[in-house]
């Protein structure tokens, strides 16, 4: 027979290295006179689109498009260190030196701007849609990559170096006290399954997800990160499993160490939260890892919803279910 | 080692008599052997230049299939579709789209891994083999063949398979750990003679339950000539835990399959029904 359960799951994640450990990024920025702007910078984007996040930074600043923007990444030989792709630091550690950065060099063009256009102060002058000019007088205005290249005949380029540091205290380990983590992304996830009483297999047939951002920089990457790791968060409820004899790896495969196919993945509808995370650029913080951890116990919930079984060893195997609806019935004589 | 690729199948005969060689079919199975090194060939002889070896087509008693026809040719077969529902079913859910356009029926049958897809329906379709070598063409019943070891005698090569048309309904479900790319765990294949509203010949074959795809007797036995209703089901959900317990013995998986068979083969006569329309 087969049994329908809906489980929620909540999570809450410290980002970053923490617990002591200072977490640096760096980037440089230079604003070119073709009105592009390159931005160097360590942090390696495996596909969660940190690039993009970078990009669309550095074109706010500057009144550009993204793709105005030229982002160079992941080469030891010319980028600033990054630190890791890991603690899903990337769009709130590197995008806030990124961010550091480009107001550094555009304070520079600001001043420059500034005296080219009489105006008595850089807070006077703004950049917007590729133009730089003085605020609120039409009149006064030029494309941003002709003032660079005016600068540049005067001898100036806007060149800048950026690094930000996020820190945190240890945990002292007699009252429990300190600021291991700063800052926290939380989420909660619900999962309706399908459990068949005869094979144990569980199908998973819808997962709504909603998750506290910030800000989403990139909506459509917010939508993407969210279905990736409810996808993984899936495959680790339900299939991945580490088999060791002796030390060694039993499935080095992915023949044989299973994650979820397309034809495993159920329907999701991404919601997210935008609490504005005041150390965060534009309020952004990390979604990365924790898109993934409620989805195991909204699982695991929503099978012990449908059948009346608590599975506490992952992951949630048929064979586990089952023997557990065999013992659930023993007890019940 | 040599490459060869015959024009026809007397040529690949010959071939494989001189060369001492393997057949290749799709390669989904001997390619990656060959990879670890568990197979090494001392020639391969490539049967995809061969076309007849590819047909699928209808005759007054069989629907004939060829060897190298490929599981998305037999998934994409209306006649299939129509007359051989088990093994059209199979068709879909083996591997993922990828490996349906490589692998081929006679492959499936050349490696014979005791979870291949495409012989539970075979079985239970009353399908015969034909085989060809140096002493001439051969028909055979699959399943005697299947109970032979070695299973083909060294240069023997699988023309292809005739499927009687006996059985108006036949239906096939299969238990993997995830919806693609999954080797059968279990997998069960049903066909029967509808007589009015009862089950005339029932053939069951059971997959992943031991060394080969078996057709069961007991359950042919039990569940022929009565009938086909809810007591019919729950009959043959009893019998299959039975046959499957008397396979599998002591072995790891046997506390797991001798249970979960039971959906498996309730969800196979489910997918009978539907293409008979039974359910309407």
């Amino acid at each position: 027979m087969k049994k329908r359960g809906i489980g929620l799951g909540c999570a809450w994640y410290g980002t970053g290295y923490g617990n002591g450990f200072p977490d640096v990024s760096s980037a440089f920025v230079e604003i070119h006179d073709d009105g592009s702007a390159t931005v160097l910078t360590g942090a390696v984007d495996v596909g969660q689109g940190s690039s993009s996040i970078f990009a669309q930074i550095a074109a706010e600043e500057l009144g550009l498009r993204a793709e105005d923007i030229c982002v160079n990444t992941a080469d030891t030989d010319v980028t600033p260190d990054s630190g890791t792709t890991a603690a899903t630091r990337q769009t709130y550690n590197t995008g806030n030196a990124v961010l550091k950065a480009v107001r550094q060099a555009k304070s520079r063009l600001l001043t420059f701007a500034a005296r080219e256009f009489s105006c008595p102060t850089p807070e006077g002058i703004e950049l917007k849609a590729g133009y730089i000019g003085v605020k609120g007088d039409p009149s006064r205005r030029m494309i941003l990559g002709y003032m660079v290249f005016k600068a540049r005949l005067n001898g100036e380029r806007f060149i800048s170096a950026e690094s930000s540091t996020a820190r945190s205290t240890p945990v002292d380990l007699t009252s429990g006290q300190g600021a291991p983590y700063w800052p926290y992304s939380f989420g909660c996830q619900a999962a309706e399954v399908e459990v068949d009483t005869e094979t144990g297999k569980v199908k998973v047939l819808k997962v709504i997800a909603v998750h506290d951002v910030g800000k989403a920089l990139n909506p459509t990457q917010v939508e993407g990160q969210i279905a990736g790791g409810v996808t993984q968060g899936i495959g680790y409820a339900l299939l991945e499993e580490l088999e060791l004899q002796k030390g060694m790896i039993k499935n080095p495969a992915f023949s044989s160490y299973l994650i979820p196919t397309a034809l495993d993945v159920p329907k999701i509808e991404a919601y997210f939260v935008e609490e504005a995370e005041e150390s965060g650029p534009y309020g952004a913080k990390g979604l990365g890892e924790p898109a993934m951890l409620p989805t195991v116990a909204a699982v695991i919930n929503a099978i012990d919803d449908a059948v009346g079984v608590r599975i506490t060893a992952l992951p949630a195997t048929p064979e586990k279910i089952l023997q557990a609806l065999a013992e659930k019935k023993e007890e019940l004589g | 080692m040599k490459y060869y690729q015959p024009q026809s199948v007397n040529e690949a005969i010959e071939i494989a008599h001189s060369s001492q060689g393997m057949f290749l079919a799709g390669g989904t199975d001997l390619v990656l052997q060959m990879q670890k090194r568990k197979i090494q060939p001392k020639a391969l002889i490539d049967l995809g230049r061969i076309p007849e070896l590819r047909d699928i087509k209808e005759t007054k008693e069989y629907i004939e299939i060829g060897s190298m026809a490929t599981f998305s040719d037999m998934g994409q077969n209306q006649l299939i579709a129509e007359k051989a529902a088990s093994l059209w079913l199979a068709c879909q859910t083996m591997g993922s789209p990828q490996i349906r356009n490589q692998a081929t029926i006679g492959g499936n049958l050349g490696n014979c891994s005791p979870a291949a897809d495409g012989l539970p329906p075979l079985l239970a379709l009353g399908a015969e083999a034909v085989l060809i070598s140096g002493e001439g063409e051969k028909q055979m019943p699959l399943a005697d063949l299947l109970e032979q070891t070695p299973l083909l005698s060294p240069g023997t090569l699988i023309v292809g398979f005739k499927i009687p048309k006996i059985y108006q309904l036949s239906g096939f479900a299969k238990l993997g750990r995830r919806e693609a790319l999954a080797i059968a765990r279990l997998s069960v294949a049903v066909a029967l003679e509808l007589d009015g509203s009862k089950a005339g010949k029932v053939r069951v074959a059971l997959g992943a339950v031991g060394r080969r795809a078996f057709l069961s007797d007991s359950l042919a036995q039990a569940l022929s000539q009565r009938e086909f209703n809810e007591s019919w089901l729950e009959l043959g959900i009893s019998q299959v835990q039975g046959v499957v317990r008397a396979a599998l013995g002591d072995r790891a998986s046997a506390p797991y399959k001798r249970v979960a068979v039971a959906g498996v083969f309730r969800e196979a006569i489910a997918s009978l029904r539907q293409q008979g329309g039974l359910d309407k």
